[in-house]
């Protein structure tokens, strides 16, 4: 480019611009320049003599770039060490190393070979990516740039070659190469205009300007001389400051960063500079700010992490009963094995020292059963992952084929990650919409103009339109009416261009990009005729002259390109030239407009002389410019935000309400004034501001703001105009089917409240009929002194008020919406209110944070993250969504317009927002899925395999011996298993990718985590126990020790061996054709080539040297291959052990299956083709309860509707409506549902219960018989009194109360079951049923115990004799003896008398005699007590039977009723409650048993079967959960029949056989301390009991 | 007016690198079904009709292979006879350790069998010990393929410890504690005054015998060191004849095992009464391990074994009641779909 060639462009701007060009000249001064000493601020640079910076002091780094990790040389050591961070890598090294000592198993190379073969992988992996990196840095290297040769001339370099020191020529459009001194520009004043994107995300241009004294170096050949030098501060990260000096010609000049031009920022709008390299490669700014991005990894990879401590748990369990079998063995067994030689042993073999031997066998031991934790696993979901992302990258479905950006997985570790997010954090600007704006709407003089839609109103009109049809056709049917909406969302493209068309119509123009307006009063002149011209014309000056842009003639259109700072600007400008105002040149003091009044007219050129422009800042939030124009008049022009209105006169109320209006049609709106200045006022403001602009340090923009203030006043409003926000492709569809997929948008953006609502309604995240909840602290309002304070306060204040609010509602069908600004934000975010705004904020159907800065995005994002424990997923197109995207889970960038920086930051980049939801519901559910199944299929067949070896172990005395070839198991995680494995991974797919479109729900299945709960994979690892098991000991047995074929040999190792091995390889390759449901030519190679790769192995392996392949030598082809037994067992081993899972998928599908088995079902059948009908309603079935998106939308509005029609049919029916609604809303209660959480509480439950029961009923059992509790002791009495308190309130408190209540259900039918108390009468007809019971048991055990007595007599008659005169010894030789009877009488009162005087001894003999305390029945001798008790015994026999099947059958329900609780909340208490309850009931029952002196054995029967019986009844509770409705009918009656019926057993037993029969005996009667304190006991038990119900 | 359409709006900020999409577009991929992951797959899914088939086909399959191995088992005659405890002279039943290791005391030992069915031959002869590791690591590792193969490489007693080398350090061959430990009782079978001759041909592996063991590799210092283990071997007679070792290298997988001693070639009548001369010279009293020795007939599927058929026919069981309770959870449960 020829130097100069644009020189009448050049512009003098600094006289024009107010703030920020202002040049301080010459130092003056007081301005003097940094002394630049001391540390950081050495760097000396000779301009245009980079051949001065090759020696020592001064050689600073090239402008070559690496970002790469490595390089040749370090490659290999830094890399491995990379890879020996991981602890499983650790694990493996050390195994590997000790397999090189004889401790091993097996051989050094069948375990370093997959090791080396597992890091190499990685490395490999490694190498690419950095290869990858290094290509794109030769890319950037090897740009090209202009750079002087010395003499004056320039030539094109590589980046890489400039030095500092080299003055390069930088031209539009073009990428700084380094961090470059500004020397001159194309324009004479030597500013220039740049763009940040890449460094901080700001859009609006940036000026620089270059030192005065490098002015005339704006030509190639003033270069030939120039020489200087720069002393500056050091290379560092700081974006915004540099302190330098420029000494040219022994004059030293201040250098600030107005002068700086950054790397990697781009030359906008000038056509070239001259610059001069400063930083260099790494040393410039932007390489110095680069961070690496934090490393994630995905929930399943962290879980799988829990996995292998489980694992490794077991490992080290198993290995340590080897080992302890080992020293055992080699104690007691090796001295006797003659065979191994014990007497000429090694350390390993050493018979004497057992411990020591133990040891290097634990050592053996975590080799050998390191299959358990498979190395190979890492490696093949590494290569898995990068599968998965090269199908991401290659997706079709989501390229633009605008710009022909696909979707780009840039790390690929989170793929499954995307499968299981709840959270979206998405940007707005970039994001949802384009950042285009368009010129839509305006309002002149109080008159609205323009007719076009913008495209959120389309949206709304089609949703209102689709609204009416639907609520139409539901009335006939509701299928018809999802058929439209479905259809409509196959193709919603289509549908949406149809209805941008007819609703903007005919055009009858080409549109313009940027100006979308319609309204022929105004367009092709014809403004001129309307009423208002003047003010019109006014209007559309201020459009075509306020501002700061520069036209270019284009020369393909002959027209002009402008070059403005913001996207608004420049629609502006395209407006005034569509209206005729055009905009054609600027010069230093001039702007240039060619004005046509009418089509027919030639545009007459006007010239209006630029006093002064006050440009736009964020505070004022205005830009004015002073004009003279070409009569002389002095006028003021004004554009700014709707606060500018206020000063406005004549059509300020017209103005601000359309002002309003547009902002809520979702349009930016700036209002336009001008103002006429005399001559005199200007003067003396512009002196005073010409004072402010010279003002020199920190006050000069606070001054330069208030002299512009002083004539920003006054204004006349002359209208206001709208830009539309173009919202991007597809985004309303891409919401509707996320929010049906059951994931939460909130939506972050820095725009202003309103502008966010609008695009919140456009987006359908908000509608009609959604509370909003705004919380905004207006901090004006506030009186108080301390303002922060009370700002939180006020914050707190809403937050509280809005959560009530939420939580008083009782419609499930209203849907909250908060928006909360930033300020808001700041409070809401502190560490006391943060979770109080998250619960609220969770709470709440959409959540919309506008004016966020990035850094509150961030802490949003890990409020979100680390609040709710949720996956989330931030997206976000800008450099300030870099902080967002990196604090997400996944973060997710558009690539977009802007630049690259959220992209760079990103795990994923997708060019639209619309393809999010192909990304989600496609890739990430089958990546989840994928994923889920790939690592629990991996345990399982390591499980399988490993736990064989194990087995093995015991029967070769621990030895360590194995009974597979080392080829065999070195093979097995390499080769035989991993291939079909890893195309599990890759390629498999439960529903087709339209099906996961068009079922959104099914997403849910990973939010949910259905396919890596802790259920599943302890069922993997149950099903590879199993199925070791299986294969083990079939084999064992088929080839025990018989002959295993017709030849007569028997099976040695190797063939025991191969043959196991074989039916494992089976075995796993089968479960993995169970496992998948896709099978494209490639599963097939894998799978069925797994299996044949084994028979090849083993035929070439036999083929070798026997010296190699030792035992396996022809073992196929000639030992195994012709028996048929060997066949025989793999079919027998594969089809047994592949059954149950068969049998229970086959059942799951059958029973209770999930959402795509039912899919594949009705695709399998070809259903969906057959009978439309069923499919679309299951479409309509399969999406997620949601209150966002447009089909949320048209719900609310079905509900609304169908509302109204209830209301009026509905009155009379009102209470059977409000009893249906009951019935429902019992089945709603349980609001905190997390079955996972549930069921650990479950599991800890049924521990704590058992612990409980047991505990409970083993106290009075242990300590009858330990004598710690004397059975018939006053503590025993007391025991018992307080046990029979808690019987009898469970019988009344708990279990009649619990029958009445289900037996009263709103669920259950009116007739009978609320006609008749049955809960009462059932109650009774079972006390009734006890006494029978009671009576017929007593006689019929009397009656056999009396015959076994008697039998028993006359076999041992003289020994009983004996035994009693002994007994009645020992009871003389104690005086208090003979009263020992008693206690053990007290049935003589209330029950059965008769049977007493059957029994001829005589423990009544002490009856009435209330002196002595009773004794331990066990000192009487032996006969003495069988006499005696038979006949209470009997009594006791049946009171503690009877009394346990009533508490048994009561354990029963509320064991049931705590299993079917899916809800935490609920169970916590219980448990509690349950525990003690169980601990009270077992007690009581405890003390009967023990009276009623079972036998042991029997005795423990029945205590073990009362403490199971409630932990089986939640198992059981748990197991059928899912299926178990405890409000259905059935269940019900059940469980009121049962309970009241055990109420009424324990209520007759607790007042007659326990309390009844202790209290009114003569031992009570006669002891009042001990009558106290069983009364005392009695209410405690019975108050104790009666207090649990308050939990229970 | 027209001209200007399209290019007005100023390169503001946001519109990027205008030269590039075109020259993106360039880059756009070939559609591949692989690519977008669409290639034809087969999607079978377990209907009502594939459970209850392949549940009533394994039934199907599975019963009869059942009752033909039951009845091969059952057709195999087996003489089962242990002698370790029988074969010890009364007066040394209380130390019997002492008895097998007392070199002076004859060991010749005779028992009677009784042939409870028709044996048809060949009848094989084997010896069972019990409670022995022969798959012990140390002794599973104790031996030198390369030894037993090559004559050259007689050196080569790397794994053979402590059965190495003798004294004066040169290689024993067969080196190794299996070899060493070699099963040394012998057994002479007669019917009535005939001898019953015992064919040892044939009883390894023929693979074992033309590649493992060589033809030129002959024993050489075996069984001379301090301690003696089991049989000695023939020094004359290369190793590929000694078929005993070869037997008795091929490790067993358990404990208890069965190897194979030789066949007889005659057919046995019921009621025949065998009289067996045996030789009790291995030391299975240290480890109080079990001798027996057997005679039995062979099958298709080799020697006696019901499990193998009683697996077949209860997993066979299994997936008929299995298919039978599909059928009737399907008719009770059927999709809610099916008749619409």
């Amino acid at each position: 480019m020829a130097p100069g060639r644009r020189r009448h462009e050049r512009l003098r701007w600094s006289k024009l611009y107010t703030f920020s060009c202002l040049r301080p000249t010459v130092v003056t001064d007081d301005e003097l320049p940094h002394p630049l000493q001391g540390p950081g601020y050495s760097r000396l640079v000779h301009c245009n003599q980079p051949g001065l910076h090759q020696k020592k002091p001064l050689n600073y780094c090239t402008n070559h770039i690496s970002t790469t990790k490595y390089n040749i040389i370090t490659f290999l050591p830094k890399a491995i060490f990379e890879q020996f961070r991981r602890v499983a890598n650790v694990y493996f090294l050390l195994t590997a190393s000790l397999s090189l000592t004889p401790v091993t198993p097996f051989s050094a190379v069948s375990m370093i070979a997959p090791l080396a073969f597992v890091v190499g992988l990685s490395m490999a992996k490694e190498a690419m990516e950095d290869w990858n990196r290094f290509v794109q840095d030769m890319k950037v290297n090897s740009r090209k740039v202009s750079v002087h040769n010395g003499e004056g001339r320039f030539g094109y370099k590589h980046w890489q070659e400039i030095r500092v020191g080299d003055v390069v020529r930088v031209e539009k459009d073009q990428f700084f190469p380094a961090d470059l001194l500004l020397l001159s520009s194309s324009y004479e004043d030597g500013i220039c205009y740049v763009e940040t994107m890449n460094l901080d995300g700001e859009t609006n241009l940036k000026v620089k300007r270059s030192l005065e004294v490098t002015l005339p170096l704006d030509g190639d050949a003033s270069f030939r001389h120039f020489a200087s030098t720069i002393r500056c501060e050091d290379p560092n990260p700081n974006l915004y400051t540099f302190v330098g000096n420029f000494e040219c010609e022994k004059k030293v000049y201040a250098l600030d960063p107005g002068q700086i031009l950054l790397r990697d920022s781009k030359l906008r709008n000038t056509t070239y500079v001259y610059g001069v390299a400063i930083f260099t490669g790494h040393d410039s700014k932007v390489m110095q700010n680069a961070t690496e991005s934090p490393s994630k990894r995905s929930r399943i990879e962290k879980k799988m992490d829990n996995i292998i401590y489980v694992l490794f748990t077991f490992l080290i369990l198993i290995s340590l009963i080897s080992s302890i079998g080992y020293g055992v063995l080699t104690k007691f067994g090796m001295p006797h094995w003659w065979y191994l030689q014990p007497s000429a042993t090694s350390y390993v073999y050493d018979a004497s020292k057992p411990v020591l031997s133990g040891f290097y066998h634990l050592l053996t031991a975590l080799i050998l059963y390191g299959y358990l934790i498979p190395i190979s696993l890492y490696v093949s979901i590494e290569v898995v992952k990068v599968l998965q992302a090269t199908f991401i990258n290659q997706d079709i479905h989501m390229r633009d084929e605008d710009t022909g950006n696909p979707a780009q997985a840039r790390t690929s570790n989170l793929n499954e990650e995307l499968g299981q997010v709840d959270t979206i954090l998405s940007d707005k600007t970039g994001t949802l919409t384009c950042n285009q704006m368009d010129f839509l709407r305006c309002s002149i003089a109080g008159v609205p103009y323009g007719v076009g839609s913008s495209e959120v109103e389309i949206a709304a009109v089609k949703q209102i339109a689709s609204e009416v049809s639907g609520t139409i056709e539901q009335h006939s049917s509701t299928q018809d009416f999802w058929e439209d909406s479905g259809d409509g969302f196959g193709s919603p493209e289509c549908e949406l261009e149809v209805g941008i068309a007819r609703m903007v119509g005919k055009p009858h123009r080409p549109t313009t990009k940027g100006f979308s307006f319609e309204d022929d009063r105004l367009i092709h002149g014809n403004w001129a005729k309307e009423p208002n011209a003047g003010t019109i014309l006014v209007f559309l000056r201020v459009l075509a002259l306020c501002h700061t842009a520069i036209a270019e003639p284009n020369e393909k259109t002959g027209g002009f390109t402008y070059e403005a700072e913001s996207p608004d600007e420049a629609a502006f400008l395209v407006a005034a030239r569509e209206f005729g105002f055009e905009f054609c040149k600027r010069t230093q003091s001039s702007v240039f407009i060619r004005e046509r009044y009418s089509p027919s007219e030639d545009p007459v050129e006007r010239e209006f002389k630029v006093l002064n422009i006050l440009e736009f800042n964020s505070k004022r939030k205005r830009m004015s410019v002073i004009l003279r124009d070409e009569a002389g008049q002095i006028i003021l022009l004004c554009k700014g935000a709707d606060r500018l209105s206020k000063n406005g006169r004549t059509y300020e109320i017209e103005t601000i309400k359309h002002l309003n209006e547009y902002g809520e049609a979702g349009l930016r709106t700036l209002a336009l004034a001008y103002r006429v200045l005399d001559e005199s006022e200007y003067s003396a403001w512009n002196t005073e501001f010409l004072k402010a602009k010279t003002t020199i340090g920190h006050h000069r923009e606070a001054e330069l703001e208030r002299v512009s203030d002083t004539i920003e006043r006054d204004l006349i409003l002359v209208g206001a105009t709208a830009v539309e926000d173009k919202l991007q492709k597809g985004v309303p569809q891409c919401i509707d089917k996320l929010a049906q997929a059951g994931l939460k948008i909130w939506v972050l953006t820095g725009d202003k409240m309103e502008t966010a609502i609008n695009i919140g309604f456009a987006c359908s995240l908000l509608r009609q009929g959604m509370k909003q909840i705004c919380l905004s602290v207006d901090s004006s309002n506030i009186l108080s002194l301390n303002k922060e304070k009370a700002a939180k306060e006020n914050t707190l204040m809403q937050i509280t008020d809005a959560h009530e609010m939420v939580k008083l509602e009782k419609d499930p069908n209203a849907a909250f919406a908060l928006i909360i600004d930033g300020k808001t934000l700041t409070y809401a975010l502190e560490d006391d209110l943060k979770n109080q705004f998250l619960s609220l904020a969770v709470n709440c159907a959409s959540v919309i944070c506008c004016r966020v800065s990035p850094k509150q995005k961030a802490l949003v994002t890990r409020l979100v993250k680390e609040g709710t424990g949720k996956t989330t997923l931030a997206i976000g197109d800008g450099a300030n969504d870099v902080g967002m995207i990196q604090e997400a889970d996944i973060g997710v960038g558009i690539s977009g317009v802007e630049g690259m920086q959220a992209v760079m930051a990103s795990d994923f980049s997708i060019s639209q927002f619309r393809f999010l939801e192909r990304l989600l519901v496609v890739h990430g559910h089958w990546c989840y899925k994928r994923i889920a199944q790939m690592i629990c299929y991996f345990f399982y067949k390591n499980i399988a395999f490993g736990l064989t070896i194990f087995y093995f172990e015991a029967y070769t005395g621990f030895s360590g011996q194995s009974v597979y070839d080392d080829w065999y198991m070195l093979l097995f995680n390499v080769v035989l298993t991993s291939l079909p494995v890893i195309s599990l991974g890759v390629f498999e797919q439960d529903v087709s990718s339209e099906v996961c479109l068009q079922f959104p729900a099914l997403y849910q299945q990973g939010p949910r985590n259905l396919f890596f709960d802790w259920y599943r994979i302890f069922g993997w690892m149950g099903n590879g126990l199993y199925s070791s098991i299986a294969i083990y000991f079939l084999s064992i047995q088929i080839f025990y020790n018989q002959a295993f074929r017709a030849d007569g040999q028997t099976a040695d190792m190797a063939a025991v061996g191969t043959s196991m091995f074989t039916c494992i390889v089976w075995t796993v390759n089968l479960q993995i054709v169970l496992t998948m449901s896709h099978f494209t030519w490639i599963q097939h190679l894998f799978v069925w080539g797994s299996i044949a790769t084994w028979y090849l192995f083993l035929i070439a392996y036999g083929m070798f040297s026997p010296v190699i392949s030792g035992n396996a030598y022809r073992i196929l082809s000639e030992a195994l291959g012709p028996a048929p037994i060997y066949w025989a067992a793999t079919l027998l081993a594969t089809l047994s052990c592949n059954s149950p899972y068969l049998v229970y998928i086959a059942f799951q599908r059958a029973l209770n299956p999930l959402d795509h088995h039912v899919i594949q079902e009705i695709k399998h059948y070809r259903k969906d083709v057959e009978d439309q009908h069923m499919w679309k309603r299951e479409r309509s079935k399969a999406r997620q309860r949601t209150k966002i998106g447009f089909t949320a939308r048209v719900d609310a509005k079905i509900r609304q509707l169908k509302r109204k029609l209830q209301k009026k049919v509905s009155e009379e029916r009102m209470w059977a409506s409000m009893a249906t609604t009951n019935c429902a809303s019992v089945e709603a209660v349980e609001e905190c549902l997390d079955e996972e959480a549930a069921l650990w509480l479950k599991v800890a439950a049924i521990a704590a219960i058992l612990i409980a029961g047991a505990v409970g009923v083993a106290i009075p059992l242990v300590g009858g018989k330990g004598r710690l509790v004397r059975t018939d002791g006053g503590v025993f009495v007391c025991v018992k009194a307080f046990a029979a308190g808690v019987v009898l309130a469970t019988g009344f408190v708990h279990m009649l109360h619990a029958a009445e209540s289900s037996l009263t259900n709103p669920c259950l039918p009116d007739s009978p079951w609320r006609k008749f108390p049955f809960a009462g009468f059932v109650a009774m007809v079972a006390a009734l049923g006890t006494l029978v019971v009671d009576f017929v048991g007593t006689q019929f055990y009397e009656r056999k115990h009396q015959e076994e007595a008697t039998g028993a007599k006359a076999a041992a008659s003289s020994a009983a004799a004996d035994l009693e005169e002994k007994g009645i010894t020992a009871a003389l030789l104690t005086p208090e003896a003979d009263s020992a009877g008693r206690g053990k009488d007290p049935m003589h009162i209330v029950g059965i008398h008769a049977h007493a005087a059957a029994h001829r001894h005589s423990h009544s003999h002490a009856h009435g005699a209330c002196d002595g305390p009773a004794l331990p029945v066990r000192s009487h001798g032996h006969a003495h007590e069988e006499e005696g008790e038979g006949s209470s015994n009997a009594r006791h026999v049946v009171v503690s039977q009877v009394l346990e099947l009533g508490i048994v059958s009561h354990s029963v329900i509320i064991g049931l009723s705590l299993g079917v609780s899916q809800s935490p909340c609920t169970i916590r208490p219980l448990v509690a409650a349950l525990s003690f309850h169980q601990f009270f009931e077992g007690f009581a029952l405890g003390g009967c048993i023990s009276q009623a002196r079972f036998r042991s054995t029997a005795a423990a029967m029945m205590a073990c079967f009362f403490a199971i019986t409630t932990p089986a009844g939640i198992a059981l509770g748990a197991g059928v959960a899912s299926s178990y409705n405890p409000n259905s009918p059935r269940a019900l009656v059940m469980e009121g029949m049962l309970d009241s019926m055990s109420a009424g057993i324990l209520i007759y037993m607790a007042l007659v056989d326990l309390i009844a029969a202790d209290f009114l005996s003569q031992t009570m009667s006669c002891n009042v301390r001990l009558q106290v304190s069983s009364y005392l006991a009695l209410f405690l038990g019975a108050g104790a009991m009666s207090a649990l119900a308050i939990w229970a | 007016m027209n001209s200007s359409g399209g290019s007005a709006a100023g390169p503001s900020s946001g519109s990027g690198d205008g030269s590039a999409p075109p020259r993106r577009n360039s880059k756009r991929p070939k559609y591949s079904k692989f690519t977008q992951q669409e290639l034809p797959a087969c999607k079978p899914i377990l209907t009502p009709k594939w459970v209850i088939s392949v549940f009533t086909l394994v039934g199907v399959i599975f019963v009869p292979i059942g009752i033909a191995a039951l009845m091969a088992s059952n057709n195999v005659v087996e003489i089962v006879d242990r002698y370790d405890t029988e074969c010890i002279p009364a007066s040394m039943t209380g130390d019997k350790v002492a008895y097998i290791q007392n070199d002076t005391i004859n060991k010749i030992c005779t028992r009677n069998l009784t042939v409870p069915k028709d044996m048809d031959q060949p009848i094989y002869v084997y010896y069972q010990l019990d409670n022995f590791y022969q798959n012990h690591r140390r002794y599973v590792k104790s031996r030198s393929d390369a030894q037993l193969r090559d004559a050259d490489q007689a050196n080569k007693t790397s794994g053979c410890d402590p059965e190495k080398t003798t004294k004066d350090g040169s290689p024993i061959v067969p080196c190794g504690l299996i070899a060493w430990s070699l099963f040394n009782d012998t057994y002479n079978f007669t019917l009535g005054n005939k001898n019953l001759s015992v064919n040892k041909n044939g009883i390894s592996w023929a693979s074992d015998r033309d590649h493992k063991f060589g033809k030129d590799v002959y024993p050489k210092n075996f069984q001379n060191g301090v301690l003696r283990g089991g049989a000695s071997l023939d020094p004359n007679k290369p190793l590929n004849e000694q078929e005993d070792l070869i037997v008795w290298m091929r490790t067993a997988a358990l404990p208890t095992f069965r190897k194979l001693y030789g066949k007889i070639h005659q057919d046995l009548k019921a009621n025949d009464i065998i009289m067996v001369t045996l030789e009790n010279n291995y030391n299975t009293y240290s480890f109080n391990g079990k001798k027996k020795l057997v005679l039995s007939t062979s099958s298709w599927l080799g020697g006696k074994n019901d499990f193998l058929g009683i697996a077949y026919l209860t997993i066979g069981g299994l997936c008929f009641f299995l298919a039978t309770a599909f059928t009737v959870v399907y008719l009770v449960k059927p999709r809610y779909w099916v008749g619409y």
